[in-house]
């Protein structure tokens, strides 16, 4: 009478696995753009050309692991590319006048606040995640106008200079930072009880709500540590170019929600894993650099990322759910 | 020469054989019952009729050709209008526009909203409905929806109707107009399928009768020649002994102490024991309720209802369809606004979100598994931790799920329970409806919730399940917990309830217990109600 | 009677807040401008808000059907950018073509949408790099030049006549009877209730690729309207219209979910933005408060509207 777990044989649970998993698949493909990289473009085959990329990909992979936790429980935020400028933009205005750790803790605890604002909106006055997350990045982008005048400043931050720039045994830090940050979201999302709570909100409120998970806690944590990430990459970026803008966060946007799509992260929430997310942020980026090292004008080289984007998608991301 | 001609059509999903060779024809005028317990595959079969699914093996014919390229547009086209149970109305757009939906007349390209209500009026008529066509029909009762959904179907002048348990939501006097529907359309020569879990209603209006059971075709019997009895026989295809446990202080509390479902050398224990329970009577478990609810009101749904739910009693909630009882369940789980005084263990308790319920350890099998009860997409393993997370992560390891006591917890729970699954990792989705309702079921058990509410326990299940069921929420109670259970199923209640209260216009207008209750007395309660107030209930069409 | 008029208030419970909002604010604006409703200032206020509105419509019809457009920006500067190319050539055929494109890159939108079995954000997210690279290549630089003649009568009247004013207008009675079309109201059926289009015989891919391609056709307008207003064009200044035309179609009641919202309504919110916007510049406050005021005007609206829907539904 009862059903005792059959164990598949392991040939048939790989395949299984690897048609299941789509962060598998995108590891797959990422490997198969760099090995065409490698093999059909010039200036990929160096030890410091892939050093280059992962540190580049590192700005993006911050923010896209935070999308990540977002978009799990089936929101999504809009406000990543203002909270990118507004750490930036803070930090190098406090850091100019009272130094750089200030500046650093007081751009992280801004970036914070904006998160918790879009989790309250979301989930006690009921505003889409959508709209929520647009309207107050909407707001930080008007506020960042204000705070700074519309001229934003430079500023050196020895310590965000070494993160961005410095290597640990070759290993850009940038880079190492975002492998730790991944291994917390790893937890957090695959091995803690508030990931259990995450993807069950992705997979349905209603039924969620009926089985006791805590909605407001879970979307606090998960806003509120997707805006801490926006903000860290916003400093690394200030790290890297010493200077801050109004609009450095734009591309980051729709680009990390792209990276977790293409890691296998469904759109509609509760179902991937943040390791795709990693093979997302690194795809895109060496596809990035892959087709700037064509001789293509601006305009085409966004008309290939772009099929290339639908193509992958088309691929792999389909929707069962409908 | 038949209308319409099944032949032997096959159907799976994920590997589940839903039909088996199913073969019935339907003649012009005449009105077929396709009958047989939910999941039996009665819908599966009208889809394929009506374009929504298309068969693994077999044809269908329509007019003595084969259906090629089949889909609901071209099904309408040829003449096959269908009302199902789920509506397919659009709630924002007007009455009107609805029952012509996607095929809206329209002169020289424009579709006049005044031309669609001069002409859908005659429909609605017809119907029996009197309702303005620009109302908007997300605003009309669900039994009027039902009715316009039955006017859509007659817009295209079909040759053929479907009633696919079209009746479930309407009172006497909308199914009087809708078998008036139905005689008309056999008297022009016209064909009708029809569906519904009323056996009266099937008897009075159908030719011929199809029995469907577990996906394959059982009989298929004139009217004249059959009976409700044989019906029956046809669809539970075996007599099924011990279908219900013995009730509270009557039976021996054999393993009793673990909630778990009985196997069938424990079920004839307990019958054994059962019958020596005459001379050796077993005290019923007496004390103060666990939860004592007074004149718990939600505003349109149920008002001034009073329960007292004692460990060791499954109480029930009976009367017609939606006569408040889904509230008082949704109530009592912090699911919707209510007032009232409730009290759990003696202490004033304030439910107003199901986390401060299930802090209170009242657990909550709603009807509806897929939208309330369980996560569908998610596997199983997923769906039996997320309610036992406290216990799978104690809270010195910092949060983390500990998935060996995670891996056992399932796999303790599928075992008790008897949940046929493929592996812990399977996804709830692909589980047969009973082995759902197990999931569904067995989440609560590890947190031994002292208070157990069911929305219709076994609606959509086959009967092996239903009496693991019935047995597991005896055994359960048993062991100290009170169960409050609705259901639509008279048997069922009567059957497995120490007290049924039986509600109507969202009040409780009579309880029974021992030897009142009865079938006859419940269904005779149901409907007083109905007699005593100028509405009409559904369910006792003559 | 009172019972009835009760009902159309309800049912136009966005028209008439609006309404009343937009009165509000006009007699504010007039305060600060008081050659307000001067044919000169409406010309030149019509001009500057066409854009917004009939991107607005765009994402409405989009999102009636269940669907939303977050390639609208990138569509937009294209249809402006063919237009400033072509415009020197003839202006009809530089239209023409305009509309020909985003005509066209909101149908195969739709068709991505209806058959690859793609979530609308992510595909239209993905399009709109596609279309933003097809712009690029189409006018690298801003540039290109609109007949002066034209931008003229556009922008300071033509014969007395607001040009961008009867545009709209025009485009709303176009709307007006699509609506009146069987495909309009399968638009509303198809986002309502998906299934139950499907198996009333809707062809819902169909619809679909239909109000994809519609909202193209909007949205090439309101690029054209753009190319006309500056007099040039330029491929990067889409992008805001995304956000925005999301902003107002959400602000005037449409659905997030389909099949609610009229069209109506989302014209009086995309003008209440711009006339906020206006507003703002009038009151002496710096412009870097405009952002500001749009972000929290849109969580206001939205909650409030949120709690209005949610005491009459319960």
């Amino acid at each position: 009478m009862t059903a005792l777990p059959r164990t598949a044989s392991v040939p048939r649970r790989l395949t299984g696995t690897l048609r299941e998993n789509r962060a598998a698949w995108a590891f797959g493909v990422l490997l198969v753009t760099w090995i065409a990289a490698v093999l059909f473009a010039k200036g990929f085959d160096s030890v410091s050309s892939v050093r280059y990329l992962v540190q580049t990909a590192a700005f993006l992979g911050i923010v896209a692991v935070g999308q990540t936790l977002v978009v799990m429980m089936s929101g999504i935020d809009l406000s990543v590319s203002g909270v990118v400028a507004l750490s930036a933009v803070v930090c190098a205005q406090v850091a100019a006048g009272s130094g750089g750790t200030t500046g650093i803790v007081v751009a992280l605890v801004a970036s914070v606040v904006v998160g918790l604002a879009n989790a309250a909106g979301v989930t006690w006055l009921r505003v889409p995640p959508m709209v929520m997350t647009l309207a107050t990045g909407t707001i930080v982008a008007g506020s960042l106008l204000v705070y700074t005048n519309g001229s934003p400043k430079s500023a050196k931050v020895s310590l965000l200079g070494s993160l961005a720039n410095d290597r640990v045994a070759g290993v850009p830090l940038a880079f190492l930072l975002w492998l730790g940050i991944t291994a917390v979201a790893v937890w957090l999302l695959h091995a803690s009880r508030i990931g259990r709570y995450v993807f069950a909100l992705g997979n349905g409120e209603r039924a969620s709500r009926a089985s006791g998970v805590p909605l407001a806690r879970t979307a606090f944590i998960a806003y509120g540590a997707c805006s801490l990430l926006a903000g860290v990459s916003g400093l690394v970026l200030l790290g890297f170019t010493s200077t801050s803008s109004l609009t450095m966060g734009n591309p980051y946007q729709l680009l990390s929600i792209a990276a977790v799509v293409l890691g296998g992260t469904s759109i509609l929430g509760g179902r991937g894993h943040v390791l795709g997310t990693v093979a997302g942020a690194l795809m895109l980026t060496l596809l990035t650099a892959l087709l700037a090292s064509w001789n293509v004008s601006e305009g085409v080289r966004q008309i290939v990322l772009g099929l290339l984007i639908i193509g992958l998608l088309l691929a792999y991301a389909r929707e069962r759910r409908t | 020469m038949a209308l319409l001609a099944v032949e032997k059509v096959s159907k799976s999903f994920a590997g589940n054989r839903v039909l088996n060779e199913v073969s019935f024809d339907v003649r012009a005028g005449e009105v077929l019952a396709l009958v047989g317990e939910n999941g039996a595959g009665k819908s599966t079969v009208l889809s394929l009729v009506t374009g929504l699914l298309s068969p693994d093996s077999g044809r269908v014919l329509y007019d003595g050709e084969p259906l090629r390229s089949w889909s609901p547009h071209r099904a309408r086209e040829v003449g096959i209008g269908s009302v199902h149970q789920e509506l397919s109305l659009n709630p924002h757009q007007t009455v009107a526009e609805n029952v012509f939906l996607g095929q809206w007349p329209a002169r020289r390209g424009l579709v006049l909203r005044r031309d669609l209500a001069k002409r859908a009026r005659p429909l609605l008529e017809r119907v029996g409905l009197d309702v303005d066509p620009l109302t908007r029909a997300g605003r009309l009762p669900l039994g009027q929806q039902q009715l316009v959904e039955l006017a859509k179907a007659l817009a295209s002048g079909p040759r053929l109707l479907i009633l696919d348990e079209a009746t479930s939501a309407l009172d006497d006097d909308q199914v009087r107009s809708v078998f008036a529907v139905v005689d008309e359309l056999r008297a022009a020569d016209s064909s009708v399928i029809i569906v519904s879990h009323r056996m009266a209603e099937l008897f009075a209006v159908s030719d011929r009768l199809t029995v469907l059971k577990d996906g394959e075709v059982m009989a298929t019997r004139d009217r004249a020649e059959t009976d409700h009895d044989d019906i029956v026989r046809l669809m539970i295809g075996r007599e099924l002994s011990d279908l219900f446990p013995p009730k509270a202080g009557e039976g021996s509390p054999v393993g009793a102490e673990i909630a778990a479902i009985p196997s069938e050398a424990e079920i004839a224990e307990e019958k054994s024991a059962a019958g020596v329970a005459a001379e050796n009577t077993i005290p019923v478990l007496t004390g103060a309720p666990v939860l004592k609810v007074r004149g718990l009101t939600v505003p349109g749904a149920c008002e001034n209802v009073d329960l007292d739910l004692d460990p060791g009693r499954i109480i029930g909630l009976g009367g017609l369809q939606g006569q408040g009882q889904r509230a008082v369940l949704r109530a009592l789980f912090g699911l919707v606004r209510h007032s009232g005084r409730i009290e759990l263990d003696g202490r004033p308790a304030r439910l107003a979100s199901p986390r401060e319920a299930i802090r209170g350890r009242i657990a909550y099998v709603p009807e509806d598994r897929k939208v309330e009860g369980l996560h569908v997409a998610q596997n199983v393993r997923a769906n039996l931790s997320l309610t036992n997370l406290g216990v799978v992560t104690p809270g010195k390891r910092l949060l983390t799920v500990d998935r060996g006591a995670e891996a056992a917890l399932v796999d303790d729970l599928v075992e008790r329970m008897r949940i046929r699954v493929t592996g812990p990792e399977q996804e709830v989705r692909r589980l047969s409806g009973g082995n759902q309702q197990k999931v569904s079921l067995a989440r609560w058990l590890p947190s031994e919730p002292r208070v157990l509410l069911l929305a219709e326990p076994t609606r959509g299940i086959d009967v092996g399940t239903k009496r693991e069921i019935y047995h597991l929420l005896r055994r359960l109670a048993d062991g100290g917990m009170a169960v409050l259970v609705t259901s639509g199923d008279t048997m069922e209640l009567v059957g497995l309830c120490d007290e049924v209260a039986v509600m109507y216009e969202g009040a409780v207008v009579e309880r029974l217990a021992g030897e009142d209750l009865s079938e006859e007395r419940l269904v005779r309660a149901s409907v007083t109600g109905a007699e005593a107030a100028p509405r009409k209930g559904a369910g006792t069409h003559a | 009677m009172p019972d009835r008029v009760a009902t159309t208030l309800r049912g136009n419970l966005d028209v008439v807040g609006l309404g009343a909002l937009l009165v509000v604010l006009l007699a504010a604006y007039r305060h600060y401008d008081s050659e307000l409703f001067t044919p000169a200032s409406i010309t030149i206020l019509s001009a500057q808000f066409l854009p917004l509105i009939l991107a607005a419509m765009g994402q409405s019809t989009v999102m009636l059907a269940g669907g939303i457009d977050l390639s609208l920006g990138s569509v937009l500067a294209l249809a402006m950018a063919v237009f400033a190319v072509r415009a020197e050539d003839g202006v009809a055929v530089a239209a023409v073509l305009a509309l020909a494109a985003a005509a066209s890159t909101g149908a195969a939108n739709g068709v991505l949408v209806a058959y690859a079995g793609l979530p609308p954000i992510i595909v239209t997210l993905a399009a709109s790099f596609l279309w933003g690279g097809v712009t690029l290549v189409v006018l690298p630089k801003p540039g290109g030049s609109v007949p002066a003649g034209l931008v003229d009568a556009y922008n300071n009247g033509w014969n007395g006549l607001a040009l961008p004013f009867v545009v709209i207008g025009l485009v709303l009675l176009l709307w007006k009877t699509v609506r009146t079309t069987r495909f309009g109201l399968s638009l509303y059926a198809v986002g309502g209730n998906e299934h139950g289009a499907y198996a009333s015989g809707i062809g819902v891919r169909k619809v679909k690729i239909g109000a994809y391609a519609l909202a193209g056709v909007f949205v090439g307008l309101a690029g054209i309207g753009l190319a006309v207003q500056t007099g040039s064009g330029d491929a990067t200044i889409g992008a805001p219209y995304t956000l925005n035309s999301i902003a107002a179609s959400v602000l005037a009641g449409v659905s997030f979910f389909g099949g609610i919202g009229q069209m109506r309504a989302t014209v009086l919110a995309a003008l209440l933005i711009g006339l906020l916007t206006n507003l703002l510049l009038f009151t002496g406050l710096s412009p870097f408060y405009q952002l500001i005021m749009q972000g929290a005007v849109l969580i206001v609206a939205i909650a409030v509207k949120t709690f209005a829907t949610r005491e009459r539904t319960d």
